[in-house]
This record gives C-alpha cells, sequence and structure tokens, in this order.
C-alpha cells in the first residue's frame, strides 16, 4: 500500500515536472476516446433504428395457388414455431378483399359487386411476420423463399438496409481513424514517459543499486500513462454525458417526422457500454505507452 | 565473502583488449581493501560486475557462494540490497533533502514507517548530519554531501561497501573525514571496497592494497600504501 502511495505520487510529479508533453499526450487522449465515444452512441442508436424498423415492418408472405385454408394455416404454425418469431397476423383471402375494397372501392362499392361471388384475390392469404429485435430480416426472409408452398414474400428491407449501411460506413471509418489515434495516442504516452525516464535517470540508476525492483522502478512510470489515459477518457466521457440529452432533444425537435419514426436510447442505456469500453480503452493506451517506452528506453 | 574466480570481462565493442582478463582476486568478510590503479585497469568493471550490472564473459563472480552471473534479473534486486555505493559525485537526488535522500533507500526497500522512523536519525547522526538533516545537497559542502550519500549506502544495513572514488571532490580535510567514517563503519562488520586514485589516503590508511593494471592483478600487498603498491 506505502509502495503504491508512493508509485502515485512520483506518477504526479512526473506528469508536472514536464507538464507540456504530458497536456499534448492528454489532449491527443480526449480526442481520441471522444471520437470512440460519440461514434459508439450514433451507431448504437443507428442499430436500434435498424431492429425498430425490422420489428415493425413486417414480412408478408403468400402461398401457392390453390392451397386450402387449412394447409395455408398448417404452414403458418411451422413458421410460427420459429423462435425468430415474435408475433404473426393471418389475413385470409376474404379478409384481403374487404380491405382491398375498402381502399380502392370506396363510395364505389357497386362496382365491386361484380366479383361477388368470384373473389379476385382468392389467393392472396396471407401471414404477416414480424421478427424478434435480434433477428437478422434478410435472413428469415430466404429460408421463407425456399419453403414448399409459400408463392412469395415481401419483405421491406430498404430502411433497414439503409441503416444498416450507415451504421457500417460509420463503423468503418471510426475503426480507421481509431486506429490511427490510438497509434498516435500510444506514441505520445511513450515520449511523454520517454521524457520522464530522461529526467529521471540518475534517480533511477540510483534505485537500481540501492535495490529496488523491476516493479517498483516501472511502477511510477506505469502510472503515470494510467493517470494520461484515465483523464484522457473521464473528460470526453463528462462532455458526452451531457450533451447526449440536448443533442437528442434537439434532434427531436428539428426532425419530427425522424423522432416519430424512431425512439432514440435513453442516456443510462449508452453510457452502461460507453463507460466501462472507453475506460478499458483509455487505460489499454496509457499501459501501452508505458510499456512501450519502458522497454526502449529503461534497463532495468 | 567475494571471489573473482579466472573472471574476465569483454565488452562487445572490445575485439582485442578484455578489460579484465584472468582476473582473481578474494576478499574475505569484514575486510577493509583498497583497488587502485590506473584509467582502463578494470576498476569500474570490477564494481559492475560486483553489482551485476556487466556479466563476466568467462569465468564466475562469486559473492557469498553465489555465482552472480546465474542469479535471474528479477532476482538480481534483492542481490544488491547486500551492497551500498557511494560515488565520487555523491549522486544525492536534487530535489530531495538529506532526510529524504536517506528515506529514499529505505522506501525502495519498502521499509516499514517505524523502521524508517528510527534508522534515519540514527544514520544521520553516525554520519553528524542530524542538524542537515533537512537542507538540500545543494546547501551541503562536498565532505557533507558524500556523508549523506554515505548515510543513505549504509541505512538499509548492507554487508559490503562499495566507495568509487569516494574522496574525488573532497578537500584533505573532508577526505580524511569520509576515511575515518569508513573506517567506523568497517570496525562495525561491513566488508569496504575502496576504489580510488587518492594516494594520500591510501599511504594514510594502512589497509591491503590491490593495484591492477590493464585488467588484472599485479599487486596485492595485506597493508600497503599506494606509491609502493
Amino acid at each position: 500500500m506505502r509502495s503504491f502511495l508512493y508509485m502515485i505520487s512520483q506518477g504526479l510529479k512526473g506528469i508536472r515536472k514536464h507538464l507540456g508533453a504530458s497536456l499534448f499526450s492528454l489532449a491527443i487522449m480526449v480526442f481520441t476516446i471522444f471520437l470512440f465515444d460519440a461514434a459508439t452512441a450514433i451507431m448504437m442508436n443507428l442499430t436500434n433504428f435498424v431492429k425498430e424498423a425490422e420489428e415493425n415492418v413486417g414480412i408478408t408472405v403468400f402461398f401457392k395457388e390453390g392451397m386450402s385454408e387449412e394447409e395455408i394455416k398448417a404452414l403458418g404454425n411451422r413458421i410460427g414455431e420459429d423462435r425468430r418469431v415474435k408475433r404473426m397476423k393471418f389475413t385470409s383471402a376474404e379478409e384481403a378483399w374487404e380491405k382491398y375494397k375498402k381502399v380502392y372501392f370506396s363510395g364505389n362499392e357497386h362496382l365491386a359487386e361484380g366479383f361477388a361471388n368470384n373473389n379476385p384475390l382468392a389467393n392472396s392469404a396471407s401471414y404477416e411476420i414480424f421478427l424478434d429485435e435480434s433477428a437478422p430480416q434478410r435472413e428469415f426472409v430466404t429460408e421463407l423463399e425456399q419453403m414448399t408452398g409459400i408463392r412469395k414474400v415481401n419483405a421491406s428491407n430498404s430502411v433497414a438496409d439503409t441503416l444498416n449501411d450507415a451504421a457500417r460506413l460509420i463503423r468503418g471509418i471510426t475503426i480507421a481513424v481509431l486506429a490511427v489515434l490510438v497509434i498516435v495516442a500510444v506514441v505520445l504516452i511513450g515520449n511523454s514517459i520517454a521524457m520522464t525516464i530522461s529526467m529521471r535517470s540518475e534517480e533511477i540508476h540510483i534505485m537500481r543499486y540501492i535495490g529496488a525492483t523491476n516493479g517498483f522502478i516501472r511502477g511510477p512510470l506505469l502510472v503515470e500513462g494510467v493517470i494520461i489515459g484515465l483523464l484522457g477518457a473521464l473528460i470526453p466521457l463528462a462532455i458526452t454525458w451531457f450533451a447526449y440529452q440536448p443533442l437528442v432533444e434537439h434532434i427531436r425537435e428539428r426532425y419530427v417526422n425522424l423522432a416519430n419514426i424512431f425512439a432514440f436510447l435513453p442516456r443510462a442505456r449508452v453510457f452502461a457500454l460507453i463507460i466501462p469500453v472507453s475506460l478499458a480503452l483509455s487505460l489499454g493506451i496509457g499501459l501501452a505507452g508505458g510499456v512501450f517506452s519502458i522497454k526502449k528506453h529503461l534497463k532495468v | 565473502m567475494i571471489e573473482f574466480r579466472n573472471v574476465e570481462k569483454r565488452y562487445e565493442d572490445q575485439e582485442r583488449n578484455a578489460a579484465l582478463s584472468d582476473f582473481n582476486l578474494t576478499i574475505e568478510d569484514g575486510e577493509f581493501v583498497f583497488i587502485i590503479g590506473d584509467s582502463g585497469a578494470g576498476k569500474s568493471t570490477l564494481l559492475k560486475l560486483l553489482m551485476g550490472e556487466e556479466r563476466a564473459s568467462k569465468g564466475a563472480v562469486v559473492v557469498d557462494g553465489v555465482n552472480v552471473a546465474r542469479i535471474r534479473r528479477s532476482k538480481l534486486p534483492y542481490y544488491r540490497r547486500h551492497f551500498g555505493v557511494i560515488y565520487q559525485d555523491f549522486r544525492l537526488l536534487k530535489d530531495y533533502t538529506v532526510y529524504e535522500n536517506v528515506a529514499f533507500a529505505q522506501r525502495v526497500i519498502a521499509a516499514h514507517p517505524q523502521s524508517m522512523q528510527r534508522r534515519i536519525p540514527k544514520m544521520l547522526e553516525q554520519v553528524g548530519l542530524t542538524d542537515k538533516a533537512e537542507s538540500l545537497p545543494s546547501q551541503l559542502s562536498g565532505g557533507e554531501q558524500q556523508r549523506a550519500a554515505l548515510a543513505r549506502a549504509l541505512v538499509n544495513g548492507p554487508l559490503y561497501l562499495l566507495a568509487d572514488e569516494p574522496t574525488g571532490n573532497l578537500d584533505p580535510t573532508s577526505s580524511q573525514e569520509v576515511m575515518r567514517l569508513l573506517e567506523e563503519i568497517n570496525r562495525s562488520g561491513t566488508t569496504v571496497i575502496v576504489v580510488t586514485h587518492d594516494a594520500a589516503m591510501v599511504d594514510l590508511m594502512q589497509k591491503r592494497v590491490v593495484t591492477l593494471k590493464e585488467g588484472s592483478v599485479v599487486s596485492d600487498q595485506a597493508q600497503g600504501g599506494y606509491e609502493n603498491a
């Protein structure tokens, strides 16, 4: 415990002694983690939009000509047994025709009377299927299309696809930029620690001759990296935490139509993921910078 | 006991002349030994081999029955705790007071605070620096700085004290004071090894004198002086 407190005080001393380099490393860390936080929040919301779109836009299945309602319902039961299916709604041929009449013959009902005994939608009995949130729609549609007795599957993939594409694009760009920034942050923190090693070379030499363990010599240097790393996470976390809700409100007000269709994730849910991951990421960068610098500059 | 057994030390950039070659030396526990010789005679290499900073190319450096070259890197710090070292340039931490410099050595070995409170004042008293405990090294004379370094080297109770040109930066009076302290420390049982060019001190002390030349022992006198070594 005493050694641990000593390491922390020495780590802070190292940061203070070359404040400029430490602040520069910190600024890069803040930018890196901020980018990560913002991109993750956007991706989480987009993924949620996709799920909502898939959940609210059902898949409609039509059956082959000549199949009786019993056969169709039997097939429907088979589909309903699939764990991915959340709920299903059956529309018989008669119901389909009634609905059609309401929409297209409204005010001219007499025109539809010619079809009284000959339902033109006789083969249009259908199931509307809503999937569980986590199930990918496209895969399920392909499986349905391959089932015997199914004539046609209507699925509105376009919204989901667009959102998915957007999420993928953001993810790709973010990963590429993050990869570069993480390397830059590791190098800068390493550089800051290398300065400490250089400034404390005399002290380190004395420590070594007195019999300091490697851990005791390396500890304050790693602590320095960890402090820069953690501060680099806490600052952007605070910024995104306080900015998230007002930003969501602003989007809701500005884009009312969008807000009616999609619900934004609550802040707690987004940060339940962002907080641990960005802390782990920043800790990893800080430690990596420390280890990188120690291996390169410190012979113990 | 320290033994150098047929030691050869050749650095990577030394193709022809070895820093030490066919080097044999035994130092018994409780001895006071001067190691003298010109620059490049191998004195610094001897200290580095003893501290495990360098490893012998051939032969063995054995301390208390342990071959230093066989000590694992992770165990080296614990081995080094058997030694206290002082240097010509004192190597005190400039931002630390005398007390903190001595405490630093205790902190490095994770000494208990109670042990620190007991040992540090005692050590400062032994070297005559009680009243300078709160002074920074820059506020001390050369002799006082070396005595502070001595307190730091001894506070952990080492078996061996290595002094690398301890009087190199001191006036004769301070040099004598440091030598008197070294003798006192030796009398209490610590083996003292002094690497020096200070002929006057060697002559005055009349202790064992080992002379090195081009990496080998050329003379070993039980009670010698600088000139006749």
